[in-house]
């Protein structure tokens, strides 16, 4: 008896080419037919339901019936709604994408006639453009449940013609039994649209059918779902993301479905941690696209136990055989493994040697290691760097981060708030060495020059292929003068600024094309901007002409990756900028963190010009110092290296160097701008933001474009060489001032203090953060300063802007005001009992009295006439730092405050950091993908040659 | 198009061209951020808070009655009393007319000595009392003779004292008073020709809690033309002063009671300097006015202006003073009125105006120390003497009006316009407490006697409770 086959075919809304044409292709397929279905029905979901066109090309075919349905119609369920009109004995199974050859359901139907108890014949399913290349022949599973394809992706050559049972098929141009269709109730409709044929297959096995190959019937596939090469999950493309959620909302679903009921509340309660494991795992494989999905899939499969239920009681309704029958249909480890081997990523050959030894990058670095240890051979005996910003770190890691936690501040009388990004810079550092941390700024002192000229190094190695060129940026930047400044003048935020920069310029380049850059460039931007904030005008926009560039130039690719760069220090900043916001001062977001350091620096021309020539202060390269009389002329020591760097866009790559002296011009607009900019204040001083950095940027910016135009000189007039050796002298020649400045005593650095309190208050053993040294200094006019310093010193991860840039008195303030007054005015009253009410342990009369103006005399003789009177006080004697009292009343602990509030922000910060390295740890993968591209940015594929 | 592929050469001319574009724009960019000023944003400044410390009871002290020293041939070191202070006093607190509590400081070193009056008056509501008084006295014997008046003043922690000299003629004492509680540590530091010095007698002098000592200025400062001294109090303030006489072979040349003056600033301002005689013009060698000036801290260029009714007298006179020494400046060839003078100096510099009625017999006198900037509502007490005057100077160079209250600022109010360079006179009663009211701005102020045979004035002090606000800055 010939039996009589039901197509049903349904058409939805997912193809990208014209459907008409597909369902035109389709029905002609199907009318030429060596053997016609019997009977079609055609289901129609979506905007097609309405489609005129469609309407009429579906009605004038031999369909039965046209089913239309709505636009979030399944797979799944379109063909249940079609299953209520089954007849006939067998189901064939069809969308518009699937073009059966002719001959195709004859076979289709010889497979399903071998034997009564196959239940499912499956076609070989070939891509359309490219017939010997096979879509899908038969899909499996691991052990775990994870589907795999059994022959998806290759080549054709007959290879698995042989193979007849397997577990199951791809759902496209299966014929089942109309007996089994029934039975099974067709597909399951809570697979999103992913393992469908796999989930049928394995419950048609499971009521003792078998699911049989037919690949002799070819069905072209004319939108096959995978794509040559598979993708890599990097990017955010909306068809990826919806295939990704498909098929983990399967297979999660399959899981529940298919584990013994025992288990199943155990794989329930694992889908969260799960979840998270896999999205660190993704972040790892540099696949952030993925993450989305992922919990997408995992909170659809969370909230549906229902649909578990209902599919669990189909399987175990009609149940006739075990499990563990399945299992030699299932993919084994060693056939997986044999698989992952196929896949592998030709490791690449775009790039040559680094030279990094060769070229004369070590020898650059010894050499500035040399110079760096010289200047600074006293620093190397030093526990604790002072003067200037210089600031001890606190004693212990504990302390360290407590200082980087929102919160309390350790300054203040009662301010609370975050913390500056800068304070967990600091802690970062003050970490690398937990027995010593202060002795890290020592050692930061001292290898700043060789780290600059490494990091420069590197960051040129993005710009040009040239070891001379290479060279330059190297010693340039070893011998900036914003760095040999900061160095002289103690100011730790630019040094650190200074040597992180060329980092970011090194990863940021190549941020466009790899997860990896990405990630590292968007943990350095963090550091970057968390020590020089006065940076962000000049990094956003820059950051701004890469997301331009990476649209306009890669047409889109990588735009993720740029974006972000600064999306980490975009979250790390948000409660500052809140809180700044919220007090409508936003101006004080620029402002240094740190100690606060008056410069005296004029804001006129003749700073201007310095600073166009990349020095800070107005006085230049101090080279009057050292002779007398020499005026503006070593101005002239920088000019080589500014003409070079202005003829860059006519000598060299275009695009390259524009885009590198935008940078400058935008790093030299902010230093311009912010030296007018005063937001900080120490006491009545008014403190503009200092230009260090941005000009760090400038300087960088200007070596990069100088190295591009001796890169492009032509290497057959033999220039490179001597203008090369030219700027290095120059450059050389103007820093010898400022190199020199330690050993000819004109450097604030000094040795120490380890403390900005007497030694007595950590001996007393009240070190730690709860209690405070209520800090009194008269100042010159006759007023008074007063810090209120929280544990053993007042520390440089415990500096806070939202002290030292604030522009009006909080409650706290009035408070320590008066009880300033109420101190120094008379030994009566109960001043000392808030002090120790408040955690104060310790009342210090500041300085030493030696420079005060007369006013400042009268008030310190009077302050400690009424504190020496005191009964609740007890004098503990002159120190090196002022005059100390103890307090003798019971002195009550500072409340810690630990809002859950602050631990959520603090939580955040440090998630979007996590996930940021995450993304930054190179794979081995990541890695022999980085090798596929030039070193260089924007260079031709081959090293050399190229536009020049 | 045709199928021809531009040249290699005209792609480089075209890079060219693009490139040098870009550069010239580049380098326009560069000097244009150079040469415009781009707006700045400075006008932040530290964040400070005026605080009140809790009222304590107002107190001052007076200079007590005029001492004579060695009267008796025997004891040549004794001290008497020569002649007894008057005293013109007033209190109010929250604008009532309050009382004062009086008392005498014990005085050892005088010998049957009244001692000094010290006037004590508690707080009224959290508010510091204000006590405005003041003393004068005149005395005409062979040895001394003269017209002394000054104002009775807190205790202070630091004193300058300039005026009084140390040289053959003078008789000067050094008087300090401790109305305290507390037993002080005196601490006199004499700056004079060879600078600073602390001498042996000036080391360690224990003014007793209640009393007042009195210390020779020759034992200070012997042989000393023009000596300032620097008095520094520890564990408890006390009120300097300088009592100055001159003797001119055997006749008497005055005397005067002179307060602390204002601590160094680069700005001084001694208002109120009579002159009353014309002697000592172009040429002569007695100048009947001049100036002692000190920077105690480091060299500096002092200009010396004399106003007068809107204006300045003579050229400004522009010295440079060594630091820690002292300086006389002549200010010769004044018409007879009152004038104030005015100091401006490169670095904090304090000084005292001295100015005498003549150089014969039955002259007097007096030293005219630099004022206080008055910028709320004060008391001044004018005490008896003839024709008293009040002279107003604007610290900040802008006109003002002030009102002067009589009565302790119950009585009759008058309007004083105050030119904003160069000075007002206007007359005062004298036994009557005025109230100074500078409105919004600021003056200096000062009472003035100027007779034949009177000389003498002290400045307007600010009011107590401006005087004990303390500027805070919570760093």
């Amino acid at each position: 008896m010939p039996a009589r086959v039901h197509a049903l075919l349904v058409v939805r809304p997912d193809a990208r080419v014209a459907t008409d044409i597909r369902l035109d292709r389709v029905l002609s397929a199907l009318a030429a037919q060596a053997r016609p279905v019997d009977t079609l029905t055609i289901v129609l979901c979506g905007p097609h339901a309405t489609d005129r066109e469609l309407q009429r090309i579906a009605g004038e075919s031999a369909a039965e019936a046209v089913i239309t349905a709505d636009r979030g119609t399944s797979f799944a369920d379109a063909l249940a709604l079609a299953s209520r009109r089954l007849g006939g004995d067998a189901v064939w199974v069809l969308d518009q994408d699937t073009t059966p050859a002719p001959d195709a359901l004859v076979r289709l139907m010889g497979a399903l006639e071998t034997a009564p108890s196959v239940a499912v014949a499956a076609p070989k399913l070939v891509r359309a453009d490219d017939n010997d290349r096979i879509v899908s022949l038969g899909v499996s599973m691991t052990h775990g449940g994870r589907a795999v394809g059994l022959a998806d992706g290759e080549h054709d050559q007959g290879q698995h013609d042989a193979v007849e049972d397997v577990l199951g098929a791809d759902a496209r141009g299966i014929l089942v039994r109309t007996d089994a269709w029934r039975a099974l109730d067709g597909f399951d409709r809570a697979l999103a649209g992913a393992d469908e044929g796999l989930d049928l297959g394995v419950r048609a096995r499971l009521r003792g059918g078998r699911v049989v190959l037919a690949p002799q019937a070819i069905i072209a596939m004319a939108d096959p779902d995978r794509t040559d090469p598979p993708s890599l999950g990097d990017r955010f493309e909306p068809s990826v993301v919806r295939r990704a959620y498909a098929q983990r909302t399967a297979q999660l679903h399959r899981r529940l479905v298919y584990a013994p009921a025992a288990a199943v509340p155990l794989h329930w309660i694992s889908l969260l941690p799960l979840a998270l494991i896999r999205s660190i795992a993704l972040l790892l494989g540099k696949r952030p696209a993925m993450i989305g999905p992922e919990w997408g899939a995992t909170a659809t499969v969370l909230v549906r136990p229902a649909a578990v239920a209902r599919a669990r009681r189909g399987i175990r309704s009609g149940r006739t055989v075990s499990w563990a029958q399945l299992a030699p249909l299932r993919v084994s480890r060693a056939e997986l493994r044999q698989r992952l081997d196929d896949d592998v990523i030709i490791d690449g050959t775009a790039r040559g040697e680094l030279h990094f030894f060769s070229g004369g990058g070590a020898w650059i670095v010894l050499g500035a290691l040399l110079v760096s240890v010289l200047a600074f051979l006293s620093l190397l005996a030093w526990p604790v760097l002072g003067g200037g910003a210089l600031a001890p770190l606190r004693a212990t890691v504990g302390q360290l981060w407590a200082d980087a936690a929102s919160g309390v501040r350790p300054l203040g009388w009662d301010t609370r708030g975050p913390a500056d990004p800068f304070s967990a810079v600091v802690a970062v550092l003050g970490s690398l060495w937990p027995a010593a941390p202060s002795r890290v700024l020592v050692v930061v002192w001292v290898l700043a020059m060789p780290l600059s000229a490494l990091g420069a190094w590197f960051a040129a190695t993005r710009l040009t292929d040239n070891a001379i060129a290479r060279a330059v940026v190297a010693v340039g930047y070893a011998l900036a003068p914003s760095l040999l400044d900061a160095l002289a003048t103690g100011r730790p935020t630019v040094v650190i600024a200074h040597l992180l920069l060329p980092w970011l310029l090194w990863t940021a380049a190549s941020a466009h094309r790899s997860w990896s850059a990405a990630g590292m460039g968007s943990v350095i931007a963090v550091a970057v901007l968390a020590s020089a904030p006065s940076l962000a005008p000049p990094l956003v926009v820059v950051w701004f002409m890469a997301i331009v560039l990476t649209a306009a130039l890669c047409r889109g690719r990588g735009l993720a990756r740029v974006i972000w760069l600064l999306v980490p220090s975009a979250i790390v900043w948000a409660p500052m900028i809140w809180r700044r916001l919220a007090s409508g001062d936003p101006w004080a977001l620029i402002a240094d963190p740190g100690v606060p350091l008056p410069s005296g620096e004029p804001v006129d021309l003749a700073r201007r010009v310095a600073l166009a020539f990349g020095f800070p202060t107005a006085g230049g390269s101090d080279w009057g110092q050292l002779v007398g009389g020499v005026g503006p002329w070593p101005f002239l020591l920088v000019v080589p290296l500014l003409v070079l760097a202005a003829a860059a866009p006519i000598l060299s790559r275009t695009v390259a160097s524009t885009v590198v002296l935008v940078i400058a011009l935008s790093a030299l607009a902010t230093a311009v701008a912010v030296i007018g900019i005063v937001v900080t204040t120490d006491a009545a001083t008014g403190i503009a933001v200092w230009p260090g950095a941005a000009l760090s940027l400038y300087w960088l910016a200007l070596l990069g474009a100088a190295a591009a135009s001796i890169d492009a000189l032509p290497s057959r007039v033999r220039l490179r060489g001597p203008v090369a050796a030219l700027v290095m002298a120059t450059l050389a020649v103007s820093a010898v001032p400022a190199v020199t400045a330690l050993p000819r005593g004109t450097s604030a650095v000094t040795n120490g203090p380890s403390s900005t309190l007497p030694a007595y208050v950590e001996a007393e053993g009240r070190a730690g953060l709860d209690n405070a040294t209520f800090v009194l200094t008269p100042a010159a006019d006759g007023s008074v300063v007063t810090d209120v310093v929280w544990g053993e010193t007042s520390a440089l991860g415990g500096q806070t802007t939202l002290r030292s840039a604030r522009s009006q008195a909080d409650a706290g303030d009035a408070e320590a005001a008066q009880l300033t007054a109420e101190l120094i005015a008379a030994p009566a009253g109960d001043a000392v009992t808030r002090l120790a009410e408040h955690g104060v342990a310790f009342v210090l009369l500041g300085g030493t009295g030696q420079s005060d103006t007369d006013a400042a005399r009268g008030v310190r003789i009077g302050a400690e006439t009424a504190l020496d009177q005191r009964q609740d006080l007890e004098i503990v004697g002159d120190t090196g730092k002022g005059k100390l009292w103890r307090v003798t009343a019971p002195v009550t602990d500072r409340v810690a405050s630990s809002a859950v509030d602050d631990l959520r922000t603090s939580a955040l910060q440090i998630g979007v950091v996590l996930i940021a390295l995450l993304l930054a740890l190179p794979t081995r993968r990541s890695l022999r993908l980085n090798r596929r591209r030039p070193r260089v940015i924007g260079a031709r594929r081959t090293p050399v040659g190229g536009l020049r | 198009m045709s199928g021809r592929l531009p040249g290699r050469g005209r792609l480089m001319t075209v890079h060219v061209a693009i490139g040098s574009v870009i550069t010239a724009a580049a380098v326009a960019a560069g000097v244009a951020l150079v040469a415009l000023p781009l707006p700045a944003m400075s006008h932040r400044s530290g964040v400070s808070i005026a605080a009140h410390p809790p009222a304590s009871a107002s107190v001052a002290t007076c200079v007590g009655p005029v001492i004579a020293a060695g009267r008796d041939a025997t004891r040549a070191a004794q001290l008497t009393d020569a002649a007894p202070a008057a005293l013109t006093s007033a209190a109010v607190s929250q604008g009532a007319v309050t009382d004062a509590v009086a008392s005498a400081l014990t005085t050892p070193d005088v010998t049957g000595g009244a001692g000094p009056t010290t006037l004590r008056a508690a707080p009224v509501g959290g508010e510091p009392a204000e006590i405005a008084a003041a003393s004068s006295a005149q005395v005409s014997a062979d040895d001394l003779s003269g017209f002394a008046a000054s104002a009775c003043a807190r205790p202070e922690m630091e004193s300058w004292l300039v005026g009084g000299s140390g040289a053959t003629g003078a008789s000067d004492l050094v008087v300090l008073a401790n109305p305290g509680a507390v037993a002080a540590r005196v601490t006199i530091t004499v700056y004079g020709a060879t600078g600073e010095a602390v001498p042996v007698a000036g080391n360690g002098i224990v003014v007793a809690a209640g009393t007042q000592r009195v210390i020779p200025l020759a034992s200070l400062a012997l042989r000393e033309e023009n000596p300032v001294l620097r008095v520094t109090a520890a564990q408890a303030p006390v009120r300097a002063a300088l009592q100055t006489s001159l003797t001119r072979v055997l006749t008497a040349g005055g005397v005067d009671q002179v307060g602390a003056t204002a601590v160094p600033d680069t700005d001084l301002v001694v208002p109120g300097v009579p002159v009353v005689t014309t002697q000592g013009g172009a040429g002569e060698s007695n100048v009947p006015t001049s100036v002692r000036l000190l920077s105690p801290g480091a060299d500096a260029q002092a200009t010396v202006t004399v106003l007068q009714n809107g204006g300045t007298v003579g050229t400004p006179q522009t010295v440079p003073l060594q630091a820690g020494v002292p300086l006389k400046l002549d200010l010769g060839g004044l018409a007879t009125g009152t004038y104030a003078v005015r100091v401006s100096a490169t670095a904090p510099v304090t000084g005292a105006v001295w100015a005498t009625s003549g150089f014969g017999a039955g002259s007097d006198f007096g030293w005219f120390v630099a004022a206080d900037a008055i910028s709320a509502p004060a008391l001044v007490a004018v005490a008896a003497g003839s024709s008293p005057t009040m002279t107003i100077v604007s610290s900040t160079g802008e006109p003002q009006t002030v009102v002067l209250t009589a009565a302790s600022g119950t009585g009759a109010k008058t309007d004083v316009s105050v030119p904003g360079s160069g000075s007002v006179t206007v007359p005062v009663r004298a036994g009557e407490v005025y109230r100074v009211d500078p409105g919004t701005g600021s003056v200096r102020a000062a009472v003035t006697y100027a007779g034949a045979g009177a000389v003498a004035g002290y400045p307007v002090a600010p009011s107590a409770s401006a005087a004990s606000a303390v500027t805070v800055y919570p760093r």
